[in-house]
């Protein structure tokens, strides 16, 4: 039987240590509703995609950690959150692209990570 | 371009020269010649035009004459563009495809490359969309068009003359022994060269065409 609960004796105090604050436009969970504040960690890694050739395009997987008990509906595909600067590290505009996991059980241990796309400025231009 | 490189290679410089000067692709901040260096998000959009292989074959027989080779010299090329919407992504990359089709081929002589190279005909092409790395969970929203040509054209290989042919000697007679004062004259013709006197020999530079009396 598990020792602990794992959401709210492990997960959750790391999210009180290093969660961020987060803005969600829920325009694809809960469309037409207003945005709404909450909080979720933010990490990132390397990803290249590299085609066949050999051409390498340099690029970073961005995700967000939410506990999803914090969100009464888990953000969705297309969703936008918005990540502002916080403690010395910078934020900026995204959409959700995939959900790691379900978003009824998540990782298994109460959280869901959310895979995000950068909302940029089209190049070419329109 | 120089002479020094390869077909292959001035056709592939060449072609990005004149890409380069297609409006469509203006605000590209920088073209790729090979896939050595990644692509940065300030590069974008980005566009190379790479020689992606060269295969050869052999123009005739393989074992007469020099090496003669017909080539097949598959040009690549990538574009490279950021847009969160699918569609306008996918629009993009067409946009710049057909832009390399149309303003390229729709050009008279188009064939025609520096250092005399001069593409025989287009064997084959492909392209083809993508979206991102193969998880689909990179940051950025890139698209990537994959595009490439292969073109023919020939390669000969002429070996270096170094015992050069200046002289022929021939000897000619209807009569064995031939004797000139018994004999009427013969002649040699050699090519290029005319008919000379062929009172037992005859010298000059060429090939011997015939022989008449």
């Amino acid at each position: 039987m598990a020792q602990f609960n794992i959401p709210d004796e492990v997960n959750r105090p790391n999210y009180d240590t290093w969660a961020r604050p987060i803005t969600v436009t829920p325009i694809a969970s809960q469309r037409g509703a207003p945005a709404y504040s909450s909080r979720g960690i933010l990490d990132t890694a390397e990803t290249d995609i590299v085609s066949p050739d050999g051409a390498i395009i340099s690029d970073s997987k961005l995700v967000l950690d939410i506990m999803i008990d914090e969100f009464p509906t888990p953000p969705k595909q297309r969703d936008i959150i918005n990540i502002p600067a916080h403690m010395g590290v910078a934020g900026g505009t995204f959409e959700v692209a995939d959900l790691i996991g379900d978003s009824t059980t998540g990782n298994a241990g109460g959280e869901l990570t959310l895979v995000l796309r950068e909302v940029i400025e089209p190049k070419p231009s329109p | 371009m120089s002479t020094a490189n390869s077909y292959a290679m001035n056709i592939r410089n060449e072609m990005l020269s004149r890409i380069k000067t297609f409006p469509i692709f203006a605000d590209v901040p920088r073209f790729g010649k090979s896939p050595m260096l990644t692509v940065q998000s300030e590069h974008i959009p980005y566009l190379g035009v790479y020689l992606v292989e060269e295969q050869l074959s052999t123009d005739g027989d393989a074992n007469a004459g020099e090496p003669r080779f017909k080539s097949h010299a598959k040009i690549g090329f990538q574009y490279v563009v950021q847009n969160n919407d699918p569609d306008l992504a996918e629009d993009k990359l067409d946009l710049g495809y057909w832009a390399i089709m149309t303003n390229f081929f729709e050009v008279q002589r188009w064939d025609y490359f520096a250092n005399a190279v001069q593409i025989e005909g287009v064997e084959r092409g492909s392209r083809s969309h993508h979206y991102g790395n193969a998880g689909n969970d990179n940051r950025t929203p890139y698209a990537e068009l994959r595009a490439d040509l292969t073109f023919m054209q020939r390669e000969v290989f002429p070996p270096p003359v170094v015992d050069m042919l200046d002289s022929v000697h021939v000897t000619v007679a209807d009569h064995v022994p031939y004797d000139p004062l018994e004999n009427a004259p013969l002649y040699v013709i050699i090519d290029g060269l005319g008919i000379f006197s062929a009172t037992g020999i005859a010298a000059g530079i060429g090939t011997a065409k015939g022989i008449g009396q």
